[in-house]
């Protein structure tokens, strides 16, 4: 192949690469726990970032406002240890405010994914709500021994 | 008796895998046919050694034997029948047992006959096809082995092993937990084995270009593609398939009104087939013209490896996905193993770069090797864009410390100017003459079809279209369609003259006579059908949610949809899940309410999680109303409702992709059967013509 392919050729690849990667940097989300997302608060304030969290059963409420069923609760970070989430102790809980009924995962301690904005007034409102499982499903074995 | 025998034959089969790389090798390198014979028949004892050991894990599920980690793990007593049978996918390490028994099923018949192609490409195959499946089984044997039972131990602790711990006993829950909620729906039932024979079926060319490169003197003709072509055909119609159940099973029970999320573990899917599809075009130019052998090889390679990938992304909890089940310690070796294979195929061909010299040389900018090569550029574009937005969080985090996420609609928005390129190209490469042609004939052979589109877009804009994006797709779409319809047309046509054939037949010899040229047209013809739906759902879903009291109603476009309460019940044949039914009245503009049946509703799992299934309607054109009920609190019951604009044309689509390929890689016995039969045919209609 002539030389002046080549050149032509790898200067498109990068620009190609240049422009694709650009792309993603420009509209990408920002993937935050509570702790990162209260840091930097001001300024993620009002930008669409994705945050997770483990739910705090005590904390759910639902109610109906002009029709619009409404599900609000708090969350607070988990870390994975030994394949188990485990809540961060002592770290003020973030207020979800979310419009729909009550998805049955929400529940103490599922992992929630939630997709929205932080308000001035620190509450968070989410768009997207994903939840997992508590534990997770092919996690744990029985307790109760039944030997044979 | 049933764990040790399925232990027993998976251990067999590691082991038959690996005497028969170490055979072929030997074999292929001193020139001795006895062992390359002998490594043969090691390899065709694999696939029913694993028959035997998956059939072990089904019965297992059958007899309730809640001792075997695995049984307990994906099945429990209310299951129905069949879902204790395909439970045998259902879970990691009964899948990754699942996928090895499917290589073994392509590899048995590979072998199963006596070899009749180049004598010299036989050991190595073995030896690359082998290695691969010693790789699964390795997997299966010490990663993710699906006879580890359940053991008590002398504190009381449970634990899961093949042997036995010291001082433990075996234990036996009194059920399992069932399989995952999910994977319940017939769509999911049958989505993963198509995908997992999609992805199995790509180690054969890559097997056949690493053995022709192993070979030496064999990578410099096109003898393995040729031998590959079918192979790879039905590879990629398993992926199609798989790709296209994926996103029907999504639509009709996910509930967020959509198919294809680009979702990690969907895009590690869609990346083998982004790389293979390229693949079965460039091959075509090494056959006809000698070039680009480097060019294949590269491209097999990054199918397979994307292929490893992917069942690897599929099985891990690496990116947070909805499909990611469950996390593994699968991640070490499959990222070994991916290393090797990069490395090691890349050494061989660099290694044998001498045999890899082209034969010819572009001629012009205007010739079919210049419309491959673009089309080539194109798909190489889009693999790199859905590669990096799956793996930018880790790109991110690694590079600038940062978490971030593509979202669906950076995607949509890189991905659709590109796709919207090769659609065109799709339509007019086929037209371009091999070596040389010009930019005057080919504006002279699309003119009709420029103009058609012309009047389309025209007619868009008229009707109020001002999105680039839209009209530039739709006039794209009805440019190539209008080409590739015009090619056949002119076949057909050619065909009836010349002798005497009613349309109906002229198209089926057509397509007969030259299966691989016409039946590529029928697939770009699925292509552009495909592309259709897309764009209209892409560009004008519409979405409307409200929470409401029994006998208030819902708008949205022509339909109003009238809530009028909720029941719930528990099915029989599943007592562990909690159906909720909303029952809604549809008027279509303003006509007299009917009652949606089967209704919108919702299943809730015990294990925690359940199904969203949409209630539907469907216009002729192809749009689809899909309404959800959502659940219902405090008296309101809340409905969310989408209209997707010719969504259904993506299922055509995909149906008419299907049958192209199928011409395509049909066998030439079976089409010289039909030929002879519509030759009949035509003969009685023309005497009764006379």
């Amino acid at each position: 192949m002539k030389p002046k392919f080549l050149l032509g050729g790898a200067l498109l690849t990068m620009a190609v690469i240049l422009v694709i990667a650009g792309g993603f940097a420009g509209g990408a989300q920002y993937f935050l726990t509570i702790g990162e997302l209260r840091a930097k608060g001001a300024e993620f304030q009002d930008q669409n970032v994705r945050i997770s969290g483990a739910v705090l059963g005590d904390s759910i409420r639902t109610y109906v406002d002009v029709q619009t069923p409404i599900v609000e609760f708090d969350v607070v970070d988990a870390v994975e240890k030994d394949g188990q989430f485990q809540r961060v102790v002592g770290q003020a809980p973030l207020h979800i405010v979310y419009e729909g009924p009550r998805p049955e995962l929400l529940q103490d301690d599922a992992q929630a994914i939630m997709e929205g904005r932080l308000s001035a007034n620190g509450t968070f409102h989410a768009d997207t709500l994903l939840l997992k499982c508590p534990t997770r499903y092919e996690e744990q074995f029985p307790e109760q021994a039944q030997g044979n | 008796m049933i764990v040790d025998i399925g232990l027993i034959a998976l251990a067999l089969a590691f082991a038959s895998a690996a005497y028969a790389v170490g055979a072929a090798a030997y074999g292929g390198a001193a020139k001795r046919p006895a062992w390359v014979t002998s490594a043969r028949y090691a390899a065709l004892t694999i696939a029913p050694l694993l028959t035997i050991a998956c059939l072990m894990v089904i019965l297992s599920n059958l007899t309730e034997n809640y001792n075997l980690e695995y049984t307990y793990r994906v099945s429990n007593r209310a299951q129905l029948t069949i879902l204790k049978i395909t439970s045998l996918w259902g879970g990691q390490n009964g899948s990754v047992l699942f996928f090895a028994w499917l290589m073994s099923l392509f590899v048995f018949a590979l072998f199963v006959r006596e070899w009749r192609g180049n004598r010299t490409l036989e050991p190595w195959v073995l030896v690359v096809s082998m290695g691969t499946q010693l790789f699964f089984l390795f997997l299966s044997l010490f990663f993710a082995n699906p006879f580890a039972r359940l053991w008590l131990g002398a504190g009381g602790e449970v634990s899961a092993a093949v042997i036995a711990p010291a001082g433990a006993r075996p234990f036996t829950p009194a059920d399992g937990q069932g399989l995952n909620p999910l994977l319940r729906h017939w769509g999911m039932v049958i989505h993963p084995p198509l995908l997992y024979l999609g992805f199995v079926g790509l180690t054969i060319p890559y097997a056949f270009g690493m053995a022709a490169l192993l070979g030496g003197s064999t990578a410099s003709d096109a003898a393995w593609i040729k031998a590959t072509r079918r192979w790879t055909l039905l590879a990629w119609l398993f992926l199609s398939l798989g790709l296209l159940l994926g996103g029907r099973w999504a639509y009709d029970v996910l509930g967020w009104g959509g198919y294809w999320g680009w979702d990690p573990v969907e895009n590690s899917a869609l990346l083998p087939w982004l790389a293979a599809t390229p693949f079965l075009h460039s091959v075509m130019i090494q056959e006809k013209r000698g070039m680009f052998k480097v060019w294949n090889m590269i491209l097999i390679v990054m199918t397979f490896c994307l292929m490893i990938l992917g069942t690897f992304m599929t099985r891990t909890g690496v990116i947070s996905s909805v499909h990611s089940f469950a996390r593994s310690s699968l991640g070490g070796p499959f990222l070994a193993f991916t290393g090797l294979v990069l490395i090691g195929s890349a050494a061989l061909i660099v290694w044998r770069w001498n045999y890899l010299k082209s034969e010819n040389t572009l001629e012009s900018a205007w010739s079919r090797e210049a419309a491959f090569v673009l089309n080539n550029f194109l798909f190489m574009t889009i693999t790199f864009t859905v590669f990096l937005g799956t793996y930018y969080s880790m790109f991110s985090e690694l590079l600038f410390g940062e978490k971030k996420m593509v979202r669906p609609d950076d995607f949509n928005r890189l991905i659709g100017p590109q796709v919207t390129a090769l659609v065109l190209l799709m339509g007019i490469g086929p037209l371009v003459a091999w070596r040389k042609s010009s930019p005057q004939a080919l504006a002279r052979m699309t003119r009709p079809a420029a103009l058609a589109a012309l009047v389309v877009v025209a007619v868009l804009v008229a009707l109020g279209f001002r999105d680039l994006g839209t009209l530039a797709g739709f006039g794209v779409i009805a440019y190539a369609g209008l080409i590739t319809l015009e090619e056949i047309y002119r076949g057909v046509r050619a065909r009836m003259k010349l002798s005497a054939e009613s349309p109906f037949t002229a198209l089926g010899r057509l397509i007969a006579r030259n299966r691989r040229r016409y039946g590529g047209y029928v697939i770009h013809m699925g292509i552009i059908l495909v592309g259709i739906g897309v764009i209209g759902t892409m560009m004008y879903q519409q979405e409307t949610q409200r929470g409401l009291r029994p006998g208030e109603s819902i708008t949205i476009g022509d339909y109003t949809i009238i809530y009028q309460g909720s029941e719930l019940y528990v099915p029989e044949t599943e007592p562990d899940k909690t159906v909720f039914v909303g029952h809604v009245l549809l008027s279509v503009a303003g006509g007299p309410p009917e009652v949606m049946n089967p209704p919108p509703y919702r299943e809730i799992f015990q294990q925690g999680g359940g199904l969203l299934p949409p209630a539907l309607r469907s216009t002729p054109w192809g749009d689809d109303l899909y309404v959800l009920f959502m659940g219902e609190e405090g008296g309101f019951g809340t409905l969310k409702v989408f209209i997707n604009p010719l969504v259904n044309w993506i299922w055509i689509g995909g149906f008419v992709l299907i049958v192209g390929t199928l011409a395509a890689m049909w066998p030439s016995g079976a089409a010289a059967m039909v030929a002879v039969k519509s030759r009949r045919r035509s003969l009685v209609v023309g005497e009764a013509g006379r």
